[in-house]
């Protein structure tokens, strides 16, 4: 499945720079939890504690999918399909 | 109608309660709690379901009401925002820009709308990002800005050495840096001098009063890297809402609303924010100051229950504020106006409480400290910044200049000095 994930809030330092990302996995439909070690195997080669906190993301990134707050969705169970997009905003720098 | 304004790519309204019924959600927690009409998108206010829309009216409603409980904006103000680009001061941004336009376009005889300005502080050669870097964030600054027909001034921060060399000036700022060895004692100089330039450009530029997006997340950290530091004696007076020891009295009209609900407004509403880097940014827990510490365990406590940063500011709200956490009684006319017409700031109620302030941070000074102190510095500073007497000959001129206790009495009768 194809999907589109979105770096913001200076998270986008962690993964080259760039904001945006369309990747390809192979699943058809995956939960939030295997999208994240996908991330980490695939996109995040260092400073993995920067994003990532357990199988979670550190605390203060916000997770939306389709722009619905992962809260509403069921958090790390949240179901994830083709074509979504998923977007990732750190508030540590909150201004 | 769709939550991110149609805006973005596989997302709509009819998307959106197809993709509610096929993801299993529990139904009461689908439809705003607020309209009851639109789908939720966000946990706003810890536990309540939210459309983007009425999650918008809600924290602009918490910013109305901060503005006009504490009378803090009349027409005669001219108010500065600083604007650091971040969700929070954008938010402030875009609301005083909105309640302005409101007061003008409103026909009432006395509200002809409030002056509002825009500073932003270039730190860069302090944090070390190159040029580049800074100048594209000028760039995006100033587009954000002028698209809302604002005035917008730009200050480096090496500018608070106020030397017409600009070399030298960040030369000093970068020696002043080098001569303090600690992170968190880096971090808070930073700060400090930052207030100074803002207090100069409000000063400079007529402004009466301050702005800043400080957020509850924000201030929680604060209250948690205060107490850690030991700087109980003035913890009371940077976690209200008004704090007058500046020549334009700080207001803090976000202070009853998380950091995630105002990133998250600026996602929904597409307002653009500038991400800048800090003295902590990519730096690893281990190297953490201390302020990064308390601020990644205020998120860390939001984990499980997003009202604890909420409690931390309650509480340290409990602690006795001191007399300059309230603007001077105007009886309608603002300070300032009062000053111009050379009507005498009235001290006699504010006399008695004159706290002697620290001339570096303007934390009130613990009389009870010890007698060897200087006394212009409070304990903290003292202890984290001033240890050293090379540190205190590199601060900038002006600011070792100042008597003890000056700052705070200074700034109430200045235009009265000779």
């Amino acid at each position: 499945m194809r999907l589109n994930l979105e770096f913001k809030g200076g998270l986008e330092l962690l993964f080259g720079s760039v904001k945006c990302h369309e990747v390809d996995l192979d699943s058809n439909e995956i939960t939030v939890e295997k999208l994240l070690v996908w991330i980490r195997e695939n996109l995040l080669k260092e400073r993995q504690e920067m994003f990532l906190k357990g199988k979670s993301v550190r605390p203060g990134v916000l997770v939306l999918i389709n722009d619905y707050d992962w809260e509403l969705m069921g958090h790390l169970e949240a179901p994830i399909k083709d074509k979504d997009s998923v977007v990732f905003i750190s508030t540590l720098h909150g201004g | 109608m769709a939550a991110c304004a149609g805006a973005c790519d596989g997302c709509s309204a009819g998307d959106a309660s197809h993709a509610i019924g096929d993801r299993r959600l529990d139904i009461a927690r689908s439809v705003c709690m607020k309209c009851k009409e639109e789908a939720a998108v966000a946990l706003a206010n810890q536990t309540e379901p939210m459309c983007a829309q009425c999650l918008r009216s809600s924290i602009l409603g918490k910013f109305k009401t901060v503005l006009n409980t504490h009378a803090l904006v009349s027409a005669q103000d001219r108010i500065l925002l600083g604007f650091s680009g971040g969700p929070s001061s954008r938010v402030a941004l875009e609301f005083l820009a909105e309640i302005r336009s409101e007061a003008l376009a409103s026909r009432a005889l006395n509200a002809p709308g409030f002056g509002l300005g825009v500073v932003f502080i270039d730190e860069g050669l302090a944090i070390g990002t190159s040029r580049e870097e800074r100048s594209r964030a000028v760039d995006v600054v100033e587009k954000i800005v002028s698209r809302l027909e604002l005035p917008l001034v730009v200050r480096r921060l090496e500018e608070v050495f106020d030397d017409d060399n600009q070399e030298d000036c960040a030369t000093q700022l970068k020696n002043l840096l080098d001569s303090v060895k600690d992170g968190t004692g880096k971090e808070d100089i930073v700060e400090i001098l930052r207030m100074e330039l803002l207090e100069q450009v409000a000063k400079k530029e007529g402004y009466t009063k301050l702005v800043l997006g400080l957020s509850t997340t924000r201030i929680a950290a604060r209250v948690v890297s205060a107490t850690a530091k030991g700087q109980g004696f003035a913890l009371a007076a940077g976690v209200q809402y008004v704090d007058s020891r500046w020549h334009a009295p700080v207001v803090l009209p976000l202070r009853d609303c998380a950091t995630k609900e105002l990133a998250l407004l600026c996602h929904f509403f597409h307002l653009e924010t500038l991400f800048l880097r800090n003295f902590s940014t990519l730096v690893e827990p281990s190297a953490s100051t201390i302020n990064s510490l308390c601020s990644n365990f205020v998120f860390t406590l939001r984990e499980d229950n997003s009202s604890r940063d909420h409690t931390i500011v309650r509480t340290a709200g409990k602690l006795t504020p001191f007399s300059f956490n309230h603007l001077a009684p105007s009886n309608g006319d603002s300070r300032s106006m009062r000053k111009r017409r050379g009507v005498k700031t009235e001290l006699s109620n504010s006399g008695s409480n004159m706290e002697a302030l620290c001339v570096l941070c303007r934390a009130p000074v613990d009389g009870r400290s010890q007698l060897e102190d200087d006394p212009r510095y409070c304990r903290s500073c003292t202890l984290q910044i001033v240890d050293d007497s090379k540190v205190c000959n590199l601060l900038p001129r002006h600011i070792q200049a100042r008597r003890a206790g000056q700052a705070w009495m200074k700034s109430q009768i200045e235009e009265f000095l000779l």
